[in-house]
């Protein structure tokens, strides 16, 4: 297959949604743990593509705020592998779609970086391998900028619905209302996402662990990793994981063990069919699951109100952040 | 040598080298494979008509009547075959015969249109076509449900090799519904059931459990190995695919080893790549003899369905005899046996005769007509105990646990004279 991509499935799926828009719903679901004697974890949990349903068990373990796993990748890293590993997914496929043979793909994306300009929470370069054709290619990244759902997520403000309940009790559910000013003191985090092969991708977080990148066997890919979406995801349930442990402990002086889901439906007429108004990802939840360890005179209204207006990635999903791609044509280096 | 009419039907329209996104690509997933040289017919013909002409290649060089064997391992590449390999369409251009062959493609359609579907597969046994379908709709993480009493092969790839591959499996009661019910976790995706189970012929309700399937957004599978789509198609009762020892009843004669996949080709596709992986392909001349024993399979299984009801019957009558498992004669097990679901039950029925396993055995030596052996479905009667064959590796306390007593007795009876076969029946039961 050119690429490795199975440009014929992708064809079959896009047909597929034209016809039934129930197979356009692709749902993720994701969870994280903080736990004082275990750190921090996420996990994906089982998707639904359409009417089909995917259940693999992927996870990661991630460095926290507290300086637990130093060799693990931030819950901001997974945030931009989500987003980089989607905008080069996307850009193979279109690319592949045009019969396009690329030698390599590589993006590196960034957050807070230093030297960045004023405003701009993330930065991109793009290097394409084996493709000379600078206005075909400029095409194409336009279109990967376009219709990437988590690019679009990225740069546009996607609204995130919080809830909260205490341990399993359902009848101490409620919604969560985020008021924060967007943060402006980031701490940089960058990602270097090359393609492998396919749907395959290795992103390498500064220093850190390397993250495996892959579809489903749904969905033309063979299970190597979570995809794009479900990093997205991860980052954004173990960022707020992070922040909770990090915000109880600074107002109580205690560890407690938090727990993070999030969902999100990505609707495929966005990508396949160039729907714009539904490209990023729709109906994006956050519940957190409070402690019953954690008494209510400890203030747990301020411990939830502190770590979600603190979370980094929480703030990069719902704001708008515009910030470019530049493309460098032929082997970086 | 210039090649023509060779790619799956839809194959060319799919070919698209002006795309600039994937909104632009034009292929579709379709039926078939198949080409324009194979025989499409309505799949609301009847069984007796599809099974006989359904898929049937027709050779526009020759003329001739019937299919071929296309006795190949490989084909002539050309420009088709490489846009095949270049978009990842190869199930839709013979390539090389472990892709695809025109042989297996004949028989395929045929199937497909007797199940009321639009894609199959075939492979080299029905052990190779449940195990490619179970890994190919599963994930390292998934949940199963199956039947405690499920084929012997069945049950040892899912208790034996699932654990090692990330797939947990529960065996639940395939007749009690609020048991499966149950079961269902949010990591479940493949409820695997049989239309008819061996050896004690119970019969699932399938639309139900196909409800069941559908509320936890999982997969039913369904073997139809011993109901045959003569007697029903699960598809149209809710089943998403089904699977065939097609050694049995489809090729009818106990000469050859094969297996097949039936439905959407959304699922088959990827079932047929882990078939490839597995190795599992049928050979053209298997191909050929599966495809010629199924044009008298309506045939069969009516005749098949007359004398085990018959059988049945008799054997209830018998005071040699200690239970009878068969539809026909009722008991618990078919209490709530929706008989409109059914066109009959197959050649098989189990029963038990008194004193035990070794009184089964002296039984069946004395027995003339049918041969002492193991399978089923093929035009001869055979007969077998389940305890020293497809179940002697359960424990004695297993297989009690299952309903398999001392003194069960398979037979599966064939196509010949019923009078006959009751005759023989009843001299071997009476000691003669």
């Amino acid at each position: 297959m050119r690429n490795s991509f199975y440009t014929a499935g992708f064809s079959e799926v896009m047909h597929e949604v034209k016809q039934d828009p129930r197979e356009a719903s692709y749902i993720y679901t994701t969870t994280a743990c903080n736990s004082p004697h275990r750190g921090l974890s996420a996990a994906i949990g089982p998707a639904l593509f359409g009417t089909v349903k995917s259940v693999r068990a992927l996870g990661v373990q991630l460095a926290d705020s507290t300086g637990g796993d130093p060799d693990g990748p931030s819950p901001m890293d997974l945030a931009l592998t989500g987003i980089a590993s989607c905008g080069v997914t996307t850009l193979l496929g279109g690319g592949s779609a045009r019969e396009l043979i690329f030698d390599g793909i590589e993006m590196l994306i960034e957050y807070g970086a230093p030297d960045g300009e004023p405003g701009q929470a993330v930065r991109c370069r793009l290097s394409v391998d084996g493709v000379t054709d600078e206005p075909l290619m400029n095409e194409l990244v336009e279109q990967m900028q376009t219709y990437s759902p988590n690019m679009a997520t990225m740069i546009r403000p996607v609204p995130i619905s919080f809830d909260c309940l205490v341990g399993t009790d359902e009848s101490t559910r409620r919604q969560l209302t985020v008021e924060a000013e967007p943060i402006t003191d980031r701490r940089p985090a960058a990602c270097r996402v090359r393609w492998v092969s396919g749907t395959q991708l290795v992103s390498y977080p500064n220093g850190r662990r390397m993250l495996r990148v892959d579809q489903p066997k749904q969905l033309t890919g063979v299970d190597w990793g979570p995809n794009p979406q479900e990093y997205l995801l991860m980052g954004l349930a173990a960022d707020v994981a992070d922040q909770l442990g990090r915000v109880a402990y600074r107002l109580t002086g205690e560890r407690h063990l938090w727990e993070v889901s999030t969902s999100a439906c990505e609707d495929m007429r966005g990508l396949l069919l160039k729907e714009r108004d539904v490209v990023f990802l729709q109906g994006v939840t956050c519940r957190v699951v409070v402690p019953e360890t954690l008494r209510a005179e400890t203030g747990v209204e301020k411990i939830l109100t502190a770590a979600l207006a603190q979370s980094e990635v929480r703030d990069l999903v719902s704001r708008s952040n515009p910030g470019g791609v530049s493309l460098v044509l032929g082997r970086e280096g | 040598m210039e090649l023509n009419g060779r790619t799956a039907i839809g194959f060319e329209e799919g070919r698209s080298s002006s795309a600039k996104w994937f909104d632009d690509l034009t292929r579709v997933r379709f039926a078939g494979p198949v080409s324009a040289h194979h025989r499409l017919l309505p799949r609301e013909l009847s069984p007796e008509t599809l099974a006989v002409h359904a898929g049937t290649y027709e050779d526009p060089v020759t003329g001739c009547v019937g299919t071929p064997v296309f006795q190949t391992s490989t084909f002539l590449l050309d420009d088709a075959s490489y846009s095949a390999f270049a978009d990842g369409a190869m199930r839709d251009v013979p390539i090389y015969t472990r892709y695809g062959n025109p042989s297996q493609w004949a028989v395929q359609e045929k199937l497909a249109a007797l199940e009321g579907s639009r894609s199959a597969i075939v492979t080299s046994s029905g052990m190779s076509a449940t195990a490619s379908t179970i890994f190919a709709l599963t994930n390292a993480g998934s949940h199963i449900i199956s039947a405690y009493d499920v084929y012997g092969g069945t049950y040892n790839l899912l208790r034996e090799d699932m654990p090692s591959t990330g797939r947990e499996v529960s065996f639940v009661d395939p007749n009690d519904l609020a048991a499966v019910r149950a079961a269902v976790r949010p990591e479940t995706q493949l409820l695997f059931f049989e239309t008819l189970t061996n050896p004690l012929l119970k019969a699932p309700p399938i639309g139900a459990l196909a409800e069941i399937a559908r509320e936890a957004n999982a997969l039913l599978v369904v073997d139809n190995t011993f109901l045959t789509p003569v007697n029903m198609r699960p598809i149209a009762h809710g089943a998403d695919i089904v699977v065939h020892s097609a050694t049995k009843y489809l090729a009818g004669h106990s000469d050859l080893t094969a297996g097949a996949v039936v439905g959407r080709r959304k699922f088959l596709d990827r079932i047929w790549a882990q078939t490839l992986r597995f190795g599992g392909t049928l050979e053209p001349l298997s191909c050929f003899l599966l495809e010629r024993g199924m044009k008298t399979l309506a045939l069969r299984v009516e005749r098949q369905n007359a004398n085990a009801t018959e059988i049945a019957r008799f054997l209830a009558t018998h005071d040699r005899v200690a239970a009878v498992h068969h539809p026909e004669v009722g008991g618990p097990h078919y209490a709530d046996l929706a008989r409109d679901d059914y066109r009959g039950f197959g050649g098989v029925v189990s029963f038990e005769v008194r004193g035990g396993d070794d009184a089964a055995l002296a039984f069946m030596g004395r027995l003339k007509i049918p041969y002492v052996a193991t399978s089923l479905g093929g035009v001869e009667s055979l007969v077998s105990m389940p305890s020293n064959t497809s179940h002697s590796s359960l424990t004695s306390g297993q297989r009690a646990s299952i309903g398999i007593r001392p003194g069960l007795v398979r037979f599966s009876v064939g196509i010949e004279n019923v009078r006959d076969l009751i005759d023989d029946l009843n001299d071997a039961l009476n000691g003669e």
